[in-house]
């Protein structure tokens, strides 16, 4: 399947990317194995604190996602 | 409400009339820091002609705060921002009422300052802070209107509006070491504070109104270096909810808020105590270097390791560059069984 993923603030400079596309070959896979994928390859992204949106909407670690899901990397800011 | 020639072109708006207009005479808002967010709040609320306005700060104006924090100019530097933002506010709209707090927000005074205002806005920048006020808002059942900010990015939202979803809903706070940020200065853009302080001072005026529709349970995300603009909804989370409430009455009644941070005195007296460890959380490289007989270095993330050979019984003070991260390393060595910890509440840089 084929996932659109988006990195904010600290993540997104941890990544060097502010988006990138996906594709795995699991046909769907919970937010928590995504992310442990997501970590493995950029590794300074566990030691940020961060919320995952599954299209739009705030997700918890069980969610599955699917083919064509966008995926966004929200951490809390902190600047004001 | 004397003069309403001023107003006359927001009154003409149907949504607002001399009804809103004196709704807005007739409110309370808490601004919450008065730097690059609360100023433009600040600018704005004002001269919308919100009758009554707290503003907390218990910063100075520095030269570097200039490019982006439009209420200050070159020759207040080294003033109080809260006072200096209120002459600015006063001298836009002497019709305004406005208290000033020259401190900063924290267990002790929150629920004293707090009082009787109806909204809270968030424009501090710290994330401790920032749960803090949730707590606290969720113990009171008042709406928090929240911005932060990023580089060129930044986050709208309004947290408990009409029991709607917390910041903890959004952002659950987590206790393990790894997910401290540090304190290094990323820098920022100067207009960004000032466009997301301008959508929080808009969704404050429509939680007065009581007119559109209210940024609950979504998170505006602005991106100024690409304008991009999205919404990523969220849900209520009750247990998240439960955990701010319990946490701010706890706060209210004082519990668990013995001495436990120190200001640059008792600092010193302890760093001067053999009987007593200064642990320095800060990585090698950070400066100013601080030695002592009783003072070891051991960065954040090793503190974890470290803590197995001490006692738990040792008195223990902790330290950083500017207080944060030591205070979430006193909040794990508690959960870890530690009794006498304290910590050096403004960092290192503070003295």
């Amino acid at each position: 399947m084929i996932l659109n993923v988006k990195y904010f603030g600290v993540l997104a400079d941890i990544t060097k990317k502010k988006e990138e596309q996906l594709v795995l070959d699991e046909s769907n896979l919970t937010v928590n194995s995504l992310k442990s994928k997501i970590e493995s390859v950029y590794q300074e992204l566990q030691k940020n604190s961060y919320s995952i949106a599954v299209n739009q909407t705030m997700a918890g670690m069980d969610v599955t996602v699917k083919d064509q899901d966008v995926i966004a990397f929200l951490p809390p800011f902190a600047g004001g | 409400m004397k003069n309403t020639t001023r107003y006359s072109r927001q009154i003409v708006l149907p949504e607002i009339g001399v009804l809103g207009q004196q709704k807005l005479h007739g409110a309370h808002v808490l601004v919450i820091g008065a730097g690059g967010l609360g100023c433009p709040v600040l600018q704005n609320l004002a001269a919308a002609g919100v009758g009554s306005l707290g503003i907390v700060d218990g910063d100075v104006v520095e030269e570097t705060n200039l490019h982006r924090q439009l209420l200050y100019t070159l020759k207040d530097c080294g003033k109080g921002k809260a006072a200096t933002a209120a002459e600015a506010v006063l001298l836009l709209n002497p019709h305004v009422n406005v208290t000033v707090f020259p401190e900063f927000l924290n267990k002790q005074n929150a629920f004293d300052i707090v009082g009787d205002y109806q909204i809270i806005v968030d424009c501090t920048d710290s994330i401790g802070v920032r749960y803090l006020i949730n707590d606290v808002a969720l113990a009171k059942n008042i709406p928090v209107v929240y911005a932060s900010i990023y580089k060129f990015e930044g986050q709208v939202s309004v947290f408990n509006y009409k029991n709607g979803p917390s910041y903890r809903c959004l952002f659950p706070e987590t206790e393990s070491l790894i997910t401290v940020p540090n304190c290094v200065a990323s820098g920022v853009l100067g207009v960004l504070p000032n466009t997301l302080g301008a959508f929080q001072a808009t969704e404050v005026l429509k939680i007065i109104l009581e007119i559109g529709s209210v940024l609950s349970g979504k998170l505006l995300i602005y991106d100024g270096l690409h304008y991009q603009t999205q919404f990523v909804d969220f849900a209520k989370n009750p247990a998240a909810i439960e955990k701010g409430r319990i946490n701010g009455l706890k706060i209210l009644n004082q519990e668990n808020t013995e001495l436990q941070a120190l200001d640059r005195e008792a600092f010193l007296e302890k760093c001067s105590q053999d009987n007593c460890l200064v642990i320095d959380i800060r990585e090698a490289y950070e400066e100013p270097e601080w030695s002592g007989s009783n003072v070891v270095n051991v960065p954040l993330a090793a503190l974890e390791n470290y803590c197995g050979q001490l006692d738990k019984d040792e008195s223990i003070v902790l330290f950083c560059q500017s207080g944060q991260r030591s205070q979430l390393a006193l909040a794990y060595l508690k959960k870890e069984g530690f009794t006498r910890l304290s910590h050096l509440e403004k960092g290192i840089q503070s003295l």
